[in-house]
């Protein structure tokens, strides 16, 4: 499911980007940024996963599996 | 050999002839009647009887002087002038005037007033003067051979004339007797047993009869030692052995004849010492079909010398014997009818048998007492026997017998020398010293001792004394003027220098002899010497200029002395050189060899052996010209050719070699297979077994074939050639532990079962996400190393690779329990089982040591104690047969065990833990301590990183600075340098003192592979990205932390702490906490970051004229061996 909502995300991005071609060399940066933020949860989610799920004896295995779900819900599509 | 006769023995008979011939008739009685016969007065018949009473009183001088007077006075005019030349003829004889002797007999023979009976005496006479002349002449040199040769055959040619102008003559047999012994000292033999045995057939009743036989069966004896005789060192022409054990065997029946039938006491004595020494000499020659065959008959002919060497009587017994014959002879004399006819020729006969048997005592007690040399040959015999003991025994006795030995000092010094022969026999240095040097003390420069020097330097030689060798042979040089052992002492000075590595000294050596016009043999053997020095010096410092120098001496040897036998050994070592240097020109060279010598025409004692290393060395140098095919038929004919030689073995493996490099697995599996089938006791037989084993598991016998039919990669392994793979090797543990098979490496092909199952199960997924399939590999996997290390308990209990095996169970036992197969509990009580059934306390200790090794990550209080529990159980050090002590415990277990001491800080503890790891591990020059799979570096590598962290401990951290400085130094590659780095990092980097070179150092440590465990790479993956993080570099960071989890899976906390930090870095990036970068952004930085660093490594490489004035430093590191392929 990550891999979809990073493909999704980056197709946003990418249309998002290709509007705004007025915008300056630091805004553009800026807005990249915004972008890599969001793929940044994504891919947090995914190994607060794999920690929870493959190393399901290690001390915060808990805990990440709890962050795992705040993370996704946060990057999800927004409907 | 001397010929026997003397003077006495030959006038024996002509005396008492010429007082038969002229004592009764006086000769003028016998003459015909002259016309005006002279008158005898008064004066002349006077002056006749005043010269004859010299001649009876056998004062020659004083016989001579009156006859001449007589005949000055009378001429031939009395009638007793004939008489008085006669008696003055006779008289010249006596007084060794031959010359004139031979003169007035042939003066006497053509006067024709001498009646026939006087000329027959007066031929033999002659024939007789002659031969006493002959004998007299000097015969050292040849040229004195030859003329004494040439007057002898005058003399026979005396004998001759005789023998024909009187056929009838009753000195008929004295006369072919005499004959037939001139011939022997002319060293015509066949003549002489021709002449011999005239007088055996002819004088049946000859009193020489016995003498002639002796003299056939001696001629044969003497036959034969001529041909076998050489110059110097060199050993008899094949051909001449032949003949000479044919004229042996002729020799043998007649002495035997001689020792059974003539019950002559002297004679049979004699004949019984040459057939002991005619046997002694036959054992030496036997020529059978094979080496057990030789020995046997070999051994049996040593044993016939034995018993006669044993029978021959001593000289004071053969001396009583012919005193006793004398005395039955003189018996005779009285009993004889004085005025009878038979009366004088029997007397004269008589007496003369008197005079020889007389002339025999006089020779025995003069001569060399055959008892003794009987004696000593029986010495030197139990030497051949290899009965140093028995020979000592004897020569103690001989020494013993003083009176025996008085007389004889060649006897003396030949028992001084057996002496010491029988300490070198034993290779007993100081004895043989101790007896070496008696010997020299009493009979220096005596020849039965010239080879002591010789065997005493080559004991120093083995012993490693090469200083005393030198000393030993430059005695044996200045003892003996003419060493006949010039030549191998000249071989062990140069071995000396050649043990010593000097290999200058040893060519100078070999040039001074060459420079000292040395005989052909000692330049022969010279030279070849020389070139295997030039050999030796170019193989160990990669001298091509050198190896030409060898080849360059190895043709001399082959132009110089084609028919020497170092020629084909030259021919050999040119073409082995040239199999290392130039294949092709190889080729040619050992064709040549091979095809001349496969026949066994080789007259070195090397060519045989030669040959078949030739035809191996064919082998390699056709596989080096890429002549494949051709190598490979090449070394198959040394395997069906030379079976029993050395190359065979490994030619299977040559060519197992080309057909695996041509990818022809199936072939490699049939060569190997072959090679089990001849060769099934072979050292080697484990590699043939490993290398079908290798081929199993990985797949290459399932030949796959593309579209166009030819041969793909390697097809995978499937789980059944894995477990075919492990059944062969599990086939070699069985076959080595029931044969019981010398070198023992059963445990190895173990470990390689534990190893394969290992790889194939650490290649599966986590254990819940297996299929069926994979699950029932996992199982077999497990189970399979279960029993391999089982029958390493079981079967090699004591094997140094034991705990190898265990840590493999471990390992296992470890996957089950991560794949919740088991609980610790039950692997506790398995392993607890083991320890139960182990036999003795070393196995049961080191098992105990592998459960703590289980425990230790989930339990590592519980491993502490079985721990503690295997180090009671095996407080000390086993030691092996010699005295060394054997490892206890592996590496890791004293590393486990130390850490653990450490913690509860038993540093007394430590102190003894490390000083029993340094003993059990010793390093050796084998072990290269800068290489990664070094046990014996592992260990003591252990050892210094404890003493550190003790002193560390108690605060002396100049002391502890200085052991890890030293573990770093000798032990570069080991795990616990590695550690001790770690540990260093990571309390700066926990200080905050974050240096340039610490992911670098860091990388070192993640970069190594060949660890038991990856604790630690996985910790210094970890630190890296901890290093990243404080420098604020997230990227870098997160990437690193996430990578531990691929990396290391089978290190599930530092795993685990990887994905929670890189997951917490990028949650704070996403919440804008830290900051992220945009793609262009990372790549900069990147770019960046490479710029600084290739600007620091410029900064630190050396300048172009440093790095020229350090050339090594600029060198690239040499590469490392590669094993070889799969040959062992």
């Amino acid at each position: 499911m990550s891999k979809t909502l990073i493909t999704l995300a980056s197709a946003s991005a990418a249309f998002f980007l290709s509007g705004c071609g007025d915008k300056s060399e630091a805004e553009k940066a800026e807005l990249e940024r915004d972008t890599v933020r969001i793929e940044k949860a994504q891919t947090a989610a995914k190994y607060y996963k794999v920690l929870a799920e493959k190393f399901s004896d290690h001390e915060h295995a808990a805990e990440a599996a709890g962050k795992a779900k705040a993370l996704e819900g946060q990057s999800a599509p927004k409907k | 050999m001397k010929t026997f006769q003397t003077h006495r023995l030959i006038l024996a008979c002509t005396s008492a002839l010429t007082f038969a011939a002229v004592t009764p008739t006086p000769l003028s009685a016998q003459l015909p009647a002259p016309v005006a016969p002279p008158v005898v007065t008064a004066g002349d018949a006077k002056a006749f009887d005043a010269a004859e009473t010299f001649f009876r009183a056998q004062q020659w001088k004083e016989a001579v002087n009156a006859f001449e007077k007589f005949l000055e006075t009378y001429k031939m005019q009395s009638p007793k002038s004939l008489d008085a030349k006669f008696h003055l003829a006779v008289a010249y004889v006596q007084v060794e005037d031959y010359v004139a002797g031979v003169k007035s007999l042939k003066e006497l023979i053509g006067d024709k007033k001498v009646e026939p009976a006087a000329k027959e005496v007066a031929q033999l006479l002659i024939a007789k003067s002659l031969t006493l002349q002959g004998f007299k002449m000097p015969a050292e040199s040849p040229v004195q051979k030859g003329a004494q040769k040439k007057f002898l055959e005058i003399a026979v040619k005396e004998y001759d004339a005789f023998l024909a102008s009187f056929p009838q003559s009753k000195d008929g047999d004295s006369a072919n007797f005499l004959r037939a012994s001139l011939l022997v000292t002319a060293e015509s033999f066949d003549e002489a047993i021709k002449g011999f045995s005239v007088v055996v057939q002819r004088f049946p009743a000859t009193p020489l009869r016995w003498d002639a036989v002796m003299w056939i069966g001696k001629c044969h004896f003497i036959n034969a030692n001529k041909q076998l005789e050489t110059k110097g060192a060199a050993e008899p022409k094949p051909e001449a052995v032949k003949s000479a054990m044919e004229s042996f065997d002729k020799a043998q029946p007649v002495l035997a004849q001689v020792v059974q039938n003539s019950s002559d006491v002297a004679l049979a004595n004699e004949a019984i010492f040459y057939i002991g020494q005619m046997q002694l000499t036959r054992s030496q020659h036997v020529e059978a079909a094979n080496e057990e065959e030789t020995k046997k008959r070999g051994t049996a002919y040593t044993l016939a010398a034995l018993d006669a060497f044993r029978a021959v009587r001593s000289v004071e017994e053969v001396i009583t014997e012919q005193q006793a014959k004398i005395k039955r002879i003189e018996a005779l004399i009285p009993l004889l009818q004085p005025g009878t006819a038979d009366y004088l020729p029997l007397k004269s006969r008589y007496e003369g048998l008197i005079a020889i048997e007389t002339d025999k005592i006089d020779g025995y007690k003069r001569g060399r007492d055959q008892y003794l040399d009987a004696r000593l040959a029986i010495t030197r015999i139990f030497l051949l026997l290899s009965k140093p003991d028995e020979c000592r025994t004897l020569v103690r006795y001989l020494q013993g017998q003083t009176e025996l030995l008085a007389k004889d000092k060649d006897a003396q010094a030949n028992i001084g020398a057996l002496l010491c022969l029988t300490y070198l026999e034993q290779k007993n240095l100081a004895k043989g010293g101790e007896t070496y040097e008696a010997f020299r003390g009493a009979f220096k420069g005596n020849e039965s001792g010239d080879n002591l020097a010789l065997l005493l330097a080559n004991l120093f030689i083995d012993a490693g004394q090469a200083d005393k060798a030198e000393e030993i042979v430059n005695q044996g040089a200045a003892d003996y003027k003419d060493w006949r052992f010039a030549g191998d002492a000249t071989r062990i000075l140069i071995s000396v220098a050649l043990k010593r590595g000097d290999f200058p000294k040893a060519l100078t050596l070999a040039d001074k002899v060459l420079a000292a016009n040395p005989k052909p043999d000692v330049e022969a053997d010279t030279l070849f010497l020389k070139g295997s020095v030039q050999q030796a010096t170019a193989n160990e410092k990669h001298e091509p200029a050198m190896a030409a120098a060898a080849i360059a001496s190895y043709k001399l040897v082959r132009d110089k002395f084609p028919a020497n036998p170092k020629s084909e050994d030259a021919w050999f070592a040119t073409a082995q050189i040239l199999s290392g240097t130039d294949a092709a020109k190889a080729v040619t060279e050992l064709q040549f060899f091979v095809d001349k010598f496969s026949g066994g025409s080789g007259k070195s004692e090397n060519t045989k052996l030669n040959v078949a290393t030739a035809q191996y060395l064919l082998g390699r140098s056709l596989e080096a010209t890429g002549a494949k095919d051709k190598a490979v038929e090449a070394y198959r004919k040394v395997i069906e050719k030379y079976s029993q030689s050395d190359a065979a073995p490994g030619a299977f493996f040559k060519i197992f070699d080309i057909q695996n490099a041509a990818k022809d697995y199936p072939a490699c599996v049939k060569t190997m297979q072959d090679f089990l089938e001849k060769y099934p006791a072979h050292d080697n037989v484990y590699f043939a077994y490993t290398n079908i084993a290798e081929f199993l598991y990985t797949g290459s016998l399932n030949v796959r074939k593309g579209p166009d039919g030819k041969v793909l990669p390697n097809g995978a392994a499937t789980i059944a050639d894995i477990e075919a793979g492990s059944k062969k090797l599990m086939d070699f543990v069985d076959y080595e532990l029931a044969k019981d098979l010398k070198m023992k490496r059963g445990e190895s092909a173990l470990i390689k079962i534990e190893d394969r199952w290992i790889k194939e199960v650490s290649k599966l997924p986590n254990f819940m996400t297996l299929n069926n399939d994979q699950k029932i590999i996992w199982q077999k996997g497990v189970e399979a190393v279960t029993a391999a290390v089982e029958k390493q308990i079981k079967s090699y209990p004591t094997g140094e690779r034991l705990g190898e095996g265990l840590e493999r169970l471990v390992a296992v036992q470890s996957a089950r329990l991560k794949s919740q197969q088991t609980k610790a509990s039950d692997v506790e009580a398995y392993f607890n089982k083991l320890v139960g059934e182990a036999p003795g306390d070393a196995v049961k200790a080191k098992i105990l040591a592998a459960l703590a090794a289980f425990l230790q990550d989930s339990d590592p209080k519980h491993a502490a104690t079985i721990l503690e529990k295997a180090f009671q159980i095996l407080a000390k050090s086993t030691v092996d047969k010699d005295g060394k002590p054997e490892a206890s415990f592996t590496p890791q277990d004293y590393d486990r065990r130390l850490a653990g001491l450490f913690e509860t800080k038993q540093t007394a503890a430590i102190a003894a833990v490390v000083q029993r790891v340094r003993e059990e591990y010793p390093l050796d020059d084998k072990d290269d301590t800068n290489t990664e799979k070094n046990l014996a570096g592992d260990a003591q590598a252990i050892a210094l990183f404890w003493e550190g962290k003790v002193l560390g401990e108690q605060g002396k951290v100049a002391e502890a600075a200085a052991k890890f400085a030293e573990l770093s130094t000798k032990f570069p590659k080991s795990t616990k340098k590695m550690e001790a780095d770690y540990g260093v990092i990571l309390g700066k980097v926990e200080a905050g003192k974050l240096e340039p070179e610490f992911v670098k150092q860091l990388t070192d440590i993640v970069k190594v592979t060949n660890t038991k465990t990856f604790d630690l790479q996985a910790k210094a993956l970890f630190l890296i990205g901890r290093i990243y993080e404080q420098e604020k570099d997230y990227d870098n960071a997160i990437d690193t932390y996430l990578k531990i989890h691929t990396r290391y899976e089978a290190v599930p906390k530092i795993s685990g702490d990887g994905l929670w930090k890189g997951s917490q870095l990028l949650e704070k990036q996403s919440k804008g906490e830290i900051p992220v970068k945009t793609i262009a952004e990372r790549a900069a930085a990147a770019k960046e970051k490479a710029a600084a660093a290739a600007a620091a490594k410029a900064k630190e490489a050396p300048k172009p004229a440093e790095a020229a004035a350090k050339p090594d430093a600029a060198k690239p590191a040499a590469p490392a061996a590669k094993p070889a392929p799969a040959k062992p």
